[in-house]
């Protein structure tokens, strides 16, 4: 019983650390807002409003792995749906420090990130919707899950 | 394998499960979206000053029987702007009659003269809303000045309603 807390100690002082001080927290929706049947809108992933976003805080030199699971409908009224698609460049991470560089990504991809010059970071979502020419009006809605690894 | 052996490979085991878990962590937000009726509009009747005379200003007031008018449908209730392209003078071949000032209402009737929510046309967003029936019915009245050499003829422009929700 013993010798077996060896490398339980050891694993508490290695991997628990790190993990601890880094956090991730969604801060904005994707807001879509007042569509028209029949016509194509677009959130930019630029956009300081509608764009929906992420924040993550980690150490100064701390690498994570960003990975996004994005819904390909919305759900609305009477369980009508309302397709939503993520393009390349439909997302992007950027450090909030100064001199911190965009990275644009593909939000169906995974993307790593290196905390290089501070400690936190924010992610930048977009996404287009069509609504059908007869698509049931009402509210839609759906969930986007950012998860974070660290290395 | 040695009894303890097998204890410290099951706890490395635990541990190397435990280091992964520990390591992920995600955070949801919502897609969200609401789809409205497409709206439409129509230019439903000219803004018609008439005769005018040189020299001589004259004013189509928003509930005069020339005020133009547009009739506009869609999500009842829903709120919306309006922003115009409006012309700053009206043209007879090379002759110019200059429009001095704009006036509008918009109205969940077809009756300016009550009920009228007055606003000033413009390239700037002005805010409106559809009725509980979803209708809603802009007029615009506005100021030409003619020179006292205006020359005489049938002046025309177009202006322009573009309607949006927000």
């Amino acid at each position: 019983m013993h010798r077996a807390t060896i490398p339980a100690l050891f694993c508490l002082t290695t991997a628990s650390p790190a993990a601890a001080q880094v956090s991730l927290a969604g801060v904005r929706d994707l807001a879509f807002g007042f569509l028209s049947l029949g016509v194509t809108t677009t959130v930019l992933p630029t956009d300081p409003i509608r764009s929906g976003q992420w924040t993550i805080t980690a150490p100064v030199g701390q690498r994570v792995q960003i990975r996004l699971t994005l819904p390909n409908q919305l759900l609305g009224p009477s369980g009508a749906s309302l397709p939503v698609s993520f393009r390349n460049g439909d997302a992007f991470i950027q450090g909030t420090w100064t001199g911190a560089v965009t990275n644009t990504f593909n939000p169906s991809a995974t993307v790593n990130f290196n905390f290089t010059g501070g400690s936190q970071a924010i992610i930048r979502l977009g996404g287009q919707l069509t609504p059908a020419a007869n698509q049931r009006t009402g509210s839609y809605t759906n969930t986007a899950v950012c998860t974070i690894t660290v290395f | 394998m040695h009894r303890w052996a097998k204890v410290s490979t099951a706890v490395l085991a635990a541990c190397v499960v435990a280091a992964s878990d520990a390591s992920a962590q995600s955070a949801n937000i919502n897609v969200t979206a609401t789809v409205f009726q497409a709206i439409a509009v129509t230019g439903a009747r000219a803004l018609d000053f008439g005769n005018v005379f040189p020299g001589v200003n004259k004013t189509i007031g928003t509930s005069a029987a020339t005020s133009g008018r547009f009739d506009a449908t869609g999500q009842a209730g829903a709120n919306l702007n309006m922003t115009f392209t409006l012309p700053t003078d009206l043209a007879f071949g090379v002759n110019n009659l200059p429009i001095g000032s704009w006036t509008g209402c918009a109205d969940a009737d077809n009756d300016p003269t009550s009920g009228c929510s007055v606003f000033t046309p413009s390239a700037s967003a002005s805010g409106a809303a559809f009725s509980a029936g979803g209708a809603l019915f802009i007029f615009i009245g506005g100021t030409v000045s003619p020179a006292a050499n205006q020359p005489a003829g049938t002046y025309t422009a177009t202006a322009t309603l573009t309607l949006a929700y927000f």
